[in-house]
């Protein structure tokens, strides 16, 4: 198969989002992402899809690193409390 | 009761701490067998009951490796709200710490580990990774008030390189 040697554009990055979180979560994290970076929709030159998907990835690393500590926050915090039952 | 709204601003979320966290992968929930001999050799060595390898995330720490009963429900979590970890004030202080007697220490005297668990004496070194960031420490926790050996320090600052040159090589591997 010859090899896709076509420019990704925003919506290559939406569709391929969507297919992993689905068309809502990708259209808001896309156009926060777009907007916090001062861009604007459709993001057409390679450089700025570079960007958006740089501040993706660092977004999306600071949203596990709290994820996992609001997990343990409120496991450790409901077991305390009295209705939790433990220790 | 501390409400999660009400938790003071003990951590200084730097982002490109977090990052480095992040990178490592130590937020991750996965075992980590690689570690488990360190903190084995650090619980001899000092004579502690507890011996832990603990990750500081921005509200929370979570243990990578212990040596000891990790109560049920501290197990469950994977670890502590943040302001609970001894080893917090190596975000600001890089120094090793020793406490003799938690509680009778204003600064843990009514924290959980302390009023709950009976955790009474401490003594920690911090993880420093390559980049320069504090990722979490190295520590033994005791049940009664102690000093500990006087090499403790040492030993524990050579173990807690090895403990970030494990964790380092482990994402160099793809594991």
């Amino acid at each position: 198969m010859a090899p896709n040697t076509e420019r990704p554009t925003e919506a290559d990055a939406l569709r391929a989002l969507a297919e992993l979180v689905g068309t809502q979560t990708a259209t808001g994290m896309w156009d926060l992402s777009v907007r916090t970076l001062g861009l604007h929709r459709p993001v057409e030159s390679i450089a700025d899809l570079r960007r958006v998907a740089e501040h993706m990835m660092v977004t999306g690393d600071l949203v596990r690193v709290a994820g996992r500590s609001l997990k343990v926050r409120a496991i450790t915090y409901d077991a305390l409390s009295p209705a939790g039952g433990q220790p | 009761m501390m409400l999660l709204e009400e938790r003071p601003r003990v951590a200084i979320p730097t982002v490109d701490r977090l990052l480095d966290v992040a990178h490592l992968g130590l937020d991750r929930e996965q075992p980590r067998t690689y570690l488990q001999e360190i903190v084995d050799q650090l619980a001899d060595r000092v004579g502690a009951p507890f011996a832990l390898i603990d990750v500081l995330l921005d509200g929370a720490q979570v243990f990578l490796a212990a040596h000891g009963p990790v109560p049920a429900w501290i197990a469950q979590a994977g670890g502590t709200p943040i302001e609970w970890a001894f080893c917090r004030p190596f975000l600001t202080d890089r120094r090793p710490r020793f406490v003799r007697d938690l509680a009778t220490d204003p600064m843990w005297r009514d924290n959980p580990l302390v009023t709950v668990e009976g955790a009474r004496s401490y003594i920690g070194v911090p993880l420093i990774s390559h980049r320069g960031h504090v990722m979490g420490g190295l520590c033994a926790v005791d049940l009664a008030p102690r000093d500990f050996p006087a090499e403790s320090i040492a030993t524990m600052e050579r173990l807690a390189v090895e403990v970030i040159d494990r964790l380092e090589s482990e994402v160099g591997t793809g594991s």
